[in-house]
């Protein structure tokens, strides 16, 4: 399955590009995805699987948007 | 499902009652058994090499329970919104006056403080950064290893330089703006405790409870999944309760203690250590041709963000978004510098860099109109924004624009047709009326490149009531409020029928903060995603046991009826029944995330915005030429909160705002001398109160942004911003003189009145 992974501020470190998409076999988490970015720190992280806050545990499924962040904030 | 019968109603806020009976409790009321109480020791100086802690004779008194080091941290020994480069508790040395270096818990709190006593720091004190400006050299030295300048950031648009050789007329002015304190009623606070499974919960008014809760668990080295975070309710915030506060020290201590811990910082404690306005020094040059259009604009910031960075540099970058206010500017050159000093610390207020550099460009348009013989709000409108614009960032304005109506409203209010009727009555000879007026624009949400999200959870309870969930806090703002009324309407029930579950970590989804005037819209999407998904449930639910199909289904006066025959009702509470019996919960989730701006800035997260507030204040003063002091009389605030969902919550912001923008105008000031807090208490530190609040008028335009919740925008932080160039162009239309610097305190003016008068 395709995932389409966006990455925002510091976290665009991790890949040559901001938005790019990444195929994972069925039964694939989202721990699986932030291994293979190799992110390791991952306590102050905000990562939306459509929209929602998700952790290592969430199943990635066809088509998931993954916003990976880390927590920000603005006036 | 769009009626609209509580949006736009004037209902009284939920949590009203408790607060004005004194039923609610605050973090600072709350109370366990077994409960110990924490104190912080800060620093002895405001730069110091830390040589040596001794804690073996706190720990040796009686009632002190556990003493705290930098060796007592067990993960991350840091913490900042941004980077973590504030020490939870300092190790090698301080850089400023609030800096912690040991916690205590002790059985009272008289005994917690005597420990602190107790603890022998040995410090080698070092030169005092306290000047923005020197610290940007490379001579000055150094707060943080890696240099004093923590950002910068440069936009550059048009030809500026043709721009000004150009022009008919220039004005370039020097300013100079306070470091305003968010003197918020209940200082930061708060009760932590650990459970026998380990988990940790915090009880502490904050603004966003997911990212305290991701700090806290950061500094512990524990999974964020063990620590739960309370931040409703608040006794005020705004923005001073964004950044970490207490939550980590009140975590070390319950995990150590095994024990409740509450900690009260002193009002003293919390303007010595908390977070205050950036001050700013605006160096601003700005250009119109002969017929009164604005051509360019050339502005330098320098923002003195004190010992740690947190939010200081979206703070400045915002400031260079604002600088050019609602104006149709196409050559602009904006340049920010966020500086590291030894001066207290600076982060989120509300505003967030924005009343600053409005307070410069407000009056620099007033000079230019002057110099042309130019009415000051018809130059305004003329310069004003419209929609489809290209904006001075380069996007374009394709959310509502607000700013022509809110001025087209102050053209025709009382207070304006009649200034000079009013400037004419003052009370005495000596004592001089003027009439200001100024306006602003004020992004909301966190902009480009920062994705600003939310969700909100709807469960049918067995009451036949809804409980409404979005951890966005209430910190006084009212949006709980305005959750109920959109909750209400999107499903077809009363308030009275809403539940909210506000600001709470484990309770609710992650809705972002109460910040950046986004609350509201945020929520209020997430909610109405929530209740589209509830209202498919419960029509499958009442199109099976009212035999209708689910088409026919419609929502209203808190039952599911049959479209074609309405006496085919089933009121919640009875859906509630049934789903009880069957075992079942009726629970739905929404979630939304922003739209943004067409165009980002490059290297400068967080720019620009899509949507904006607008708004437009006119202030009446009279100065008293003696002595220089100014009253303000009389104001009329004309915000545009796209379509205002509690007129009566949009009176109490604007009302407000004009106050809090008054003191920043006139009187506050956290003065800082070579890195002490001179002014730690409110005999020093002046804030208005109800006495000097003027007679406040508040008219709301509604300009609907199509994207927003019923048409909502966000209004929390702009109803502070203009008021305070309206004031001080108000003391120019009384007395000639121009104020560059603020506040313009009764001293201030009367040197002014006495160099004009030569």
């Amino acid at each position: 399955m395709k995932v389409n992974v966006v990455l925002f501020g510091t976290m665009r470190k991790y890949a040559s590009e901001d938005k790019f998409q990444m195929e994972f076999d069925e039964g694939a988490k989202l721990g699986d995805l932030l291994d293979r970015l190799k992110i390791e720190d991952r306590i102050y992280l905000i990562v939306l699987v459509n929209g929602r806050r998700a952790d290592e545990d969430t199943p990635l499924s066809e088509g998931a948007n993954v916003h990976i962040l880390t927590p920000v904030g603005g006036g | 499902m769009n009626e609209s019968r509580w949006v736009g109603a004037r209902v009284a806020r939920i949590d009203a009652r408790d607060k004005v009976t004194g039923k609610l409790k605050f973090m600072s009321d709350l109370s366990f058994p077994d409960m110990l109480w924490g104190a912080v020791l800060r620093s002895r100086y405001p730069h110091a090499l830390i040589k040596k802690i001794d804690i073996s004779k706190a720990k040796a008194m009686d009632d002190v329970v556990a003493v705290l080091t930098h060796g007592d941290v067990p993960g991350l020994n840091g913490f900042g919104i941004v980077i973590p480069d504030q020490p939870v508790l300092c190790f090698d040395k301080v850089r400023y006056m609030g800096d912690a270096v040991a916690l205590v818990a002790a059985t009272t709190k008289e005994a917690a403080h005597a420990a602190l006593r107790a603890i022998e720091v040995e410090y080698e004190p070092l030169p005092v950064v306290d000047d923005p400006e020197e610290a940007m050299l490379d001579s000055s030295p150094k707060v943080h290893a890696e240099g004093n300048i923590h950002s910068h950031i440069k936009v550059e648009r048009g030809d500026v330089d043709a721009a000004f050789r150009e022009a008919a007329v220039v004005v370039e002015n020097t300013y100079y703006t306070p470091r305003q304190m968010h003197a918020f009623m209940e200082t930061e606070s708060g009760v932590g405790a650990i459970d026998a499974d380990g988990n940790i919960t915090i009880w502490c008014g904050s603004q966003h409870p997911f990212r305290d809760q991701l700090q806290i668990a950061r500094a512990l080295g524990m999974n964020p999944k063990k620590i739960q975070v309370v931040s409703t309710p608040a006794g005020g915030a705004f923005g001073g309760k964004d950044e970490i506060t207490v939550q980590i020290y009140l975590a070390l201590l319950a995990l150590r203690t095994g024990r409740p811990v509450k900690m009260v910082l002193s009002r003293e404690e919390s303007a010595v250590a908390g977070m205050k306005r950036h001050p700013m020094k605006i160096r601003m040059k700005t250009a119109a041709s002969a017929d009164g259009t604005l051509l360019a604009n050339e502005v330098r910031i320098v923002a003195d963000t004190g010992a740690y960075a947190s939010l200081g540099g979206p703070v400045v970058n915002l400031a260079v978004e604002h600088s050019c206010g609602v104006y149709r500017l196409p050559n602009v050159r904006l340049e920010g510098f966020c500086v590291y000093t030894n001066n207290g610390l600076a982060g989120a207020f509300r505003g967030f860099g924005a009343n600053q550099v409005i307070f410069a460009l407000e009056t620099q348009v007033d000079m230019i109109a002057e110099k042309l013989g130019m009415d000051r709000l018809e130059f305004r409108r003329k310069n004003a924004l419209r929609h489809g614009d290209v904006a001075p960032l380069g996007h374009t304005m394709t959310a509502s624009v607000g700013a022509l109506a809110t001025l087209d409203a102050a053209s025709r209010c009382d207070l304006w047709v009649r200034r000079e009727e009013f400037k004419a009555s003052s009370s005495a000879p000596y004592k001089k009326r003027g009439v200001g007026l100024a306006t602003e624009l004020h992004g909301c949400g966190l902009g480009v490149g920062l994705p600003d999200y939310g969700a909100a959870t709807i469960e049918l309870l067995p009451d036949g009531r809804f409980a409404v969930g979005v951890s966005c806090p209430e910190i006084g703002q009212g949006n709980t409020t305005a959750f109920v009324q959109m909750a209400a309407d999107s499903l077809g029930c009363s308030p009275a029928d809403i539940v909210v579950i506000s600001g709470d970590s484990k309770r609710t989804l992650d809705s972002g903060t109460s910040t950046a005037s986004r609350s509201v819209y945020t929520g209020g999407n997430a909610i109405r995603s929530a209740a589209e998904w509830m209202r498919k449930t419960l029509a499958v639910l009442a199109a099976d046991v009212l035999g209708a199909p689910r088409e026919e289904i419609v929502f209203r006066e808190g039952a599911v009826l049959v479209k074609s025959d309405p006496a085919k009702r089933l009121p919640y509470r009875e859906i509630a029944r049934i789903a009880t019996s069957r075992g079942e919960t009726l629970k739905a989730e929404g979630d939304f995330i922003w739209p943004v701006a067409d165009k980002g800035v490059e290297g400068c997260f967080g720019l620009p915005h899509l949507i904006y507030s607008y708004i437009t204040q006119i202030a009446l003063v009279e100065v008293d030429t003696l002595t220089g002091m100014t009253e303000v009389l009389k104001v009329t605030s004309i915000p545009d909160p796209g379509k205002a969902i509690n007129p009566q919550g949009i009176e109490g912001q604007s009302e407000g705002g004009v106050v809090m923008g008054t003191g920043y105008a006139l009187t506050e000031d956290t003065i800082i001398e070579k890195g002490i807090t001179m002014t730690p208490n409110f005999s020093t530190y002046i804030i208005p109160t109800s006495m000097d609040a003027p007679e406040i008028e508040t008219i709301i335009v509604e300009e609907e942004e199509p994207s927003g919740p019923f048409g909502a925008k966000g209004i929390g932080e702009a109803v502070c911003v203009p008021i305070t160039p309206a004031i001080t162009n108000a003391i120019h239309d009384a007395t000639g003189v121009w104020l560059t610097r603020i506040p313009a305190t009764s001293e201030r003016v009367y040197m002014a009145l006495k160099e004009r008068a030569g």
